[in-house]
Order: structure tokens, then C-alpha cells, then sequence
């Protein structure tokens, strides 16, 4: 029995990569493969070759370009046919879908599917590593005809064999080299990486010491730029065409670039990222990259926020044993071994007796037992950590949250992460919970300044408190939004007793004004202290919009 | 008039008010939590009439309460304080 590997080579080498290590295991077990890859114009076969020299297989190249998939299928099918051994054809190509798969159907040939963007297939498999959180086996609903069998989850990432059961070593030593590993994967426009080590070069004096390796892949643009930057910096390293990241991976502090093929390779060795998307594929949603404890991620990176960009490369570098711990905090695990997963349902007669075993739940692994609060039998509430920090700006740009705050644009990603790993952020902020789904978060901060007003008792830094929540979906029911707030002041009460809230309202929002009025707030007075505080604290709250309140602890006690 | 008798009339003249209309026999199943006819404000109001006019409270944990989610079982609660 031969494997045919149907693989597009139009967009970087990711999909050639993935299908060599197939092969590989394949080859391993015995059984041998051809290639097939796109028609490539000015002679560009052998710039391949290098990432393939662990096949024994035989390559092969369209002879031109096809018009369309099933002329693609014909010549595909020419040399197939000329191995009569060859049952299995395997297809790994965003080009090539549907009509492909039919043809190689109608030539009796056995078709299987490596995808990630959940197309409609007619093959026999699908394979789609894809983690889309609890949706992940629905993804092919529809899409592919009953006779097909779907296998989906992190646990058929291909990755190289350098990839199984890896083990991190930890690197506890403060005042050592960190090093910052950065590429775009095979292609990309290497100006980018350029222009953020620009950046940070001016953010160097401040940081550790830092070494910077680059990957300049085999399809990478503007790689002269890269080069120009390598003779001027003495701390950059280039890596040519690597074949296998995992041993930088395993030895880099910060992992920073596109997210692409590098996703599982970075679950796998737990290697701290911030990440950016260059290409469609590499479009995820947040919970699903927090389950696989990537945290730090951008839709995409425009030119005019690479400054920012670098300042919050700088934050994790200065925050290393912080982003560690996140990054150890998968719900979902990748190892390395799907490539062995997949090998073993090829060569299985009997599909029907392997099913998909994906996590029915998703939890917050930083936090413990001794984090929660127990409010009454149904509601729980703890403090917010590092592994919140996306849901966290998600709930907040909720429109039924951001039209009431003084600030309603939507807070961005990069943005938010800066504000969150500022040093100098001091809101405590918790989640609460019911049955396990989080309804709302609740937040306060202490702010002191000295009081005139306050000293006659000895005590002239007056312990300012200000806060607020917002809901973590839809809307939240009145009892529920009483007990957080009561829970908040009683818990504040606690650690400020002489501590004064104060607090902006949309005027619009009559139920909070309303419960706070219940909860003990009051009307700040004009020409008070307590106003200009509060306008020094919410400039964006203007006295037309927005309620000013107050609830003095030091007075209520008295 | 007994307190029982004050707070259903309290109750009733509260949700006619907002125009939703009950009878004798179904004013005390009204669920005025999960009916959607009493938004998180109005039911606000209404606790806080209650603690006002009846100078009884009721604590937010009682509120969580599905058993005081109703006319009649809230009244149960407010009457055995």
C-alpha cells in the first residue's frame, strides 16, 4: 500500500511541513508516498528539497497550471495512476477542495482531508486539528456527506517529531541573557519584524539583556532587511530556513510573531508568546486560544501600533515568570503526538471503533479552591487572574456594557494587554459566578489623597475608593447585580473602614442608579472635595450624563 | 388589617399600576422575576417601597431565593420577620 500526498505549496510551506511528517511516520511504518506540489514557474523545485530530505518518497510538480480543481485532479491523477499501489490520496491545499476530492472519488481512489477552515468536503476523512473550544467536533455539520468520518481536535496537530514529550527547562536566573525567538513562519514580509526590533532596540537601554534569533523562512519577503538589521545589532541572530523550531522554542523566553503552524508548537512547549495574525487560518477566537493557555494574541498588527507592540514585548520581558505560569495553564493539551493519532486511524480497518475524546468542559486552571467565595449556595465570586485577561475585555466590550461607561469605544487587544501587565495597574477586579458561568465582573480600586477636611482626626490621606461592574453576558437579573455590589461593599468596608466611594452613573442606566441609591450611595454636593475627585477620576463623565454618587465608610460608622 | 393582607394589597395595587392585571387566585403565583414584565428597576422599586412603607428589609440573599421569586412567596418571607 503507497499514500499520494496532494499538497499546496502557494501559501508558505506549513502545509508541506505537517504532510512530510505524515509521510515520515508513515515511512516509518513501512509504507511509502509520492508528492505531488503545485506547478512552480522559474525553476523554485529545488527550494524545497532541503525541508524534505528525510523522505525516501518521490516528488512531483504539476506540469503547468490548472484552470481549475478538477483539471488540478487530472494531472494529480497521472501520477497517481502510475503507482497502482496507491489507494489512499491525501490532500493539504487551500485551493483544493470539494470537486478535487470528487474526481479522486470517481477514480476509486481512497481521499483524505487535512483542513483547518472547516470547508465543505466528499472525502472519505477529514482530519481539522482546529480548536475551536466546545464547537470544535460540530464544525463539520453539514459539510461532509454521513459516510465521511471526521476527526477534529488539537489532538491530530501534526508536529515534527521533535515535538513529543518535550519538557521545558526553566530558566530561574534573573540576571541571564532572555532571549526573544521571532519569525513570521515560511513566508511573510520580514519589514515587520524588522520595524518591531527597531522598536524595541530604543527600549533596549531599560530591559534585561536580550538576544534576538529570527527565522527567515524559505518564503519570507525583505529578508535584506533582516540582514541590514543583523550587522547593525550584534544581539541578532538569523536563522536560515530552520527545519525544526522546537529546540528554540524550548530555549526562548518569549516566542513573539505570526500565529500560524506555530500555535501547537508553542501549546507543546509551553513557550511564552504574544502573537499576531498574518493570514485567514490564523483568525481565532479568544476562549479557544485561552484554552490552549495562548493568551497574548492581535487580530493583526498595524504599522502605526508597533511602538505600542514593543512596549508590551518589553512588559512580558520584564514580567517572564508571570507569563510562565500563564502559559502553563491549558485547559486543552497539545502534545506531539497526533501525527502517531492520525498514522494509527490510516492503518485502522475499523474507523468506526475511534471516536474523538475532547474536553466537555473548560475550567480556569490558575485559580483554586481557596480563591472562591461562596456568596450563598448558587453564587461564587474570586479575584480575577492572568488567565481572565481576554474574557475579561470581551465582556467589557459587550454593547450592553460599553453604552453606559464613560468610555464606550471598544478597547482593543493591544491596548488592553498594556494596561493589564502595567506595573502600575492597581484595580482589583473579581468574576462572579453561577453554577460555574460567569455572570458579571466587579471591580475597585484605592486611591488616596491627602484631605484637609480629614485631618482634624489625625488621619490626612483620605482613602478614596471607586469601581464598577459589567456583565460577562447579556444582561444580568437585579437580585444578582444586589448581591455583587453588596458583597463589594461589605468586602471593601472591610480592607478601607474609613474608606469613601465614589462613583459615576449613565443617567440612562436607571437600575444602577437606583440600586445604589438602595445600597446607601448619595449625591456628591457641588464645590466638595469629593466632586473634584471624582471629576479628576472619570473626566469623561460629564455632570449632563452621568450621576455623581458617594458613600463615605468613615461617616456611615459614626 | 392584618400585615398579610396590607402587603397582598401593596402587591396588587403595585402591578396594576404597571399595568398587569391579577386576580385573587393568581396574584400569589405571580413570578415577578421570570415573568419579563417587571424590568430589574421596577422590581427594585418595589422592594424599596416595601422596606419604606413596611419598614421590613430584604436582604439580597432572600432575593436570590427562587421561593421569593413569587408574590406569595415573598409575602411568606416578609410576613414571618
Amino acid at each position: 500500500m503507497m499514500f499520494a500526498f496532494r499538497v499546496s505549496t502557494s501559501v508558505g510551506i506549513g502545509h508541506v511541513m505537517r504532510m512530510k511528517w505524515l509521510a515520515l511516520a508513515l515511512q516509518n511504518k513501512g509504507f511509502q508516498s509520492i508528492f505531488i506540489f503545485d506547478y512552480l514557474a522559474d525553476n523554485q523545485e529545488n527550494s524545497l528539497l532541503p525541508f524534505l530530505t528525510e523522505l525516501n518518497s518521490l516528488f512531483f510538480y504539476l506540469e503547468k497550471a490548472p484552470n481549475d480543481e478538477h483539471e488540478d485532479a487530472q494531472l494529480s491523477l497521472a501520477f497517481i495512476t502510475a503507482f497502482p499501489s496507491i489507494e489512499h490520496v491525501i490532500l493539504d491545499s487551500y485551493d483544493l477542495g470539494y470537486n478535487w476530492e470528487q474526481t479522486l472519488k470517481n477514480a476509486n481512489k481512497r481521499v483524505i482531508v487535512f483542513d483547518d477552515l472547516a470547508r465543505e468536503h466528499c472525502s472519505d476523512i477529514v482530519f481539522d486539528a482546529k480548536w475551536v473550544g466546545l464547537k470544535t467536533n460540530e464544525r463539520y455539520q453539514h459539510k461532509v456527506p454521513e459516510s465521511c468520518r471526521t476527526f477534529l481536535g488539537p489532538q491530530y496537530a501534526i508536529l515534527s517529531p521533535a515535538y513529543s514529550n518535550v519538557k521545558r527547562v526553566k530558566n530561574n536566573n534573573n540576571l541571564a541573557i532572555k532571549k526573544v525567538l521571532m519569525s513570521l513562519g515560511g513566508g511573510g514580509d520580514l519589514q515587520l519584524i524588522a520595524d518591531i526590533v527597531e522598536v524595541l532596540s530604543q527600549e533596549m537601554k531599560s530591559l534585561p539583556r536580550i538576544e534576538i534569533s529570527i527565522v527567515i523562512g524559505p518564503k519570507a519577503e525583505n529578508a535584506h532587511v533582516i540582514e541590514a538589521l543583523a550587522t547593525r545589532y550584534r544581539n541578532i541572530i538569523l536563522l536560515y530556513q530552520p527545519k525544526c523550531l522546537a529546540d528554540y522554542y524550548l530555549q526562548t523566553d518569549l516566542f513573539v510573531g505570526a500565529l500560524g503552524t506555530s500555535l501547537y508548537e508553542l501549546a507543546a512547549t509551553k513557550t511564552p508568546a504574544i502573537t499576531f495574525s498574518i493570514a485567514a487560518n490564523q483568525q481565532n477566537n479568544y476562549c479557544d486560544l485561552d484554552d490552549l493557555a495562548h493568551h497574548l494574541h492581535l487580530p493583526f498588527l498595524a504599522l502605526e501600533d508597533i511602538p505600542s507592540f514593543g512596549k508590551l514585548i518589553e512588559m512580558a520581558l520584564l514580567q517572564l515568570p508571570r507569563l510562565t505560569l500563564l502559559r502553563e495553564s491549558a485547559t486543552v493539551n497539545v502534545d506531539g503526538n497526533g501525527v502517531f493519532n492520525i498514522v494509527n486511524i490510516l492503518l485502522c480497518d475499523e474507523l468506526h471503533t475511534l471516536t474523538n475524546s475532547l474536553p466537555t468542559n473548560v475550567v480556569n486552571t490558575l485559580s483554586n479552591d481557596k480563591d472562591i467565595i461562596a456568596l450563598n449556595d448558587s453564587l461564587t465570586i474570586r479575584k480575577v487572574n492572568d488567565k481572565d485577561i481576554n474574557h475579561y475585555r470581551e465582556s467589557r466590550n459587550l454593547p450592553n456594557n460599553s453604552e453606559r461607561m464613560t468610555i464606550q469605544s471598544e478597547i482593543e487587544p493591544l491596548e488592553h494587554y498594556l494596561w493589564w501587565f502595567n506595573i502600575n495597574n492597581q484595580r482589583e477586579s473579581y468574576v462572579l459566578y453561577k453554577s460555574e458561568q460567569p455572570l458579571l465582573y466587579i471591580w475597585h480600586q484605592m486611591f488616596s489623597q491627602k484631605s484637609a477636611l480629614d485631618s482634624k482626626n489625625g488621619n490626612c490621606l483620605k482613602q478614596y475608593l471607586y469601581g464598577g461592574w459589567f456583565t460577562a453576558q447579556g444582561n444580568v437579573s437585579f437580585n444578582i447585580a444586589m448581591a455583587a455590589l453588596q458583597w463589594q461593599l461589605e468586602y471593601t468596608r472591610t480592607l478601607f473602614p474609613r474608606g469613601h466611594w465614589l462613583a459615576v452613573i449613565n443617567q440612562e442606566n436607571k437600575f444602577v442608579n437606583l440600586l445604589n441609591q438602595y445600597m446607601g450611595f448619595s449625591q456628591i454636593p457641588a464645590n466638595s472635595e469629593a466632586l473634584k475627585i471624582t471629576q479628576s477620576l472619570f473626566p469623561q463623565a460629564s455632570t449632563s450624563h452621568f450621576n455623581y454618587v458617594e458613600l463615605d465608610f468613615g461617616n456611615s460608622n459614626e | 388589617m392584618l400585615i398579610e393582607e396590607k402587603l397582598q394589597s401593596f402587591f396588587k395595587a403595585f402591578l396594576m399600576e404597571r399595568g398587569i392585571e391579577t386576580t385573587e387566585s393568581n396574584l400569589l403565583e405571580f413570578n415577578f422575576v421570570e415573568s419579563g414584565l417587571l424590568d430589574s428597576f421596577e422590581i427594585l422599586t418595589m422592594i424599596m417601597a416595601i422596606e419604606t412603607e413596611y419598614s421590613l428589609t430584604i436582604s439580597p440573599d432572600e432575593l436570590l431565593d427562587g421561593n421569593n421569586a413569587t408574590v406569595g412567596g415573598l409575602l411568606k418571607t416578609l410576613v414571618s420577620k
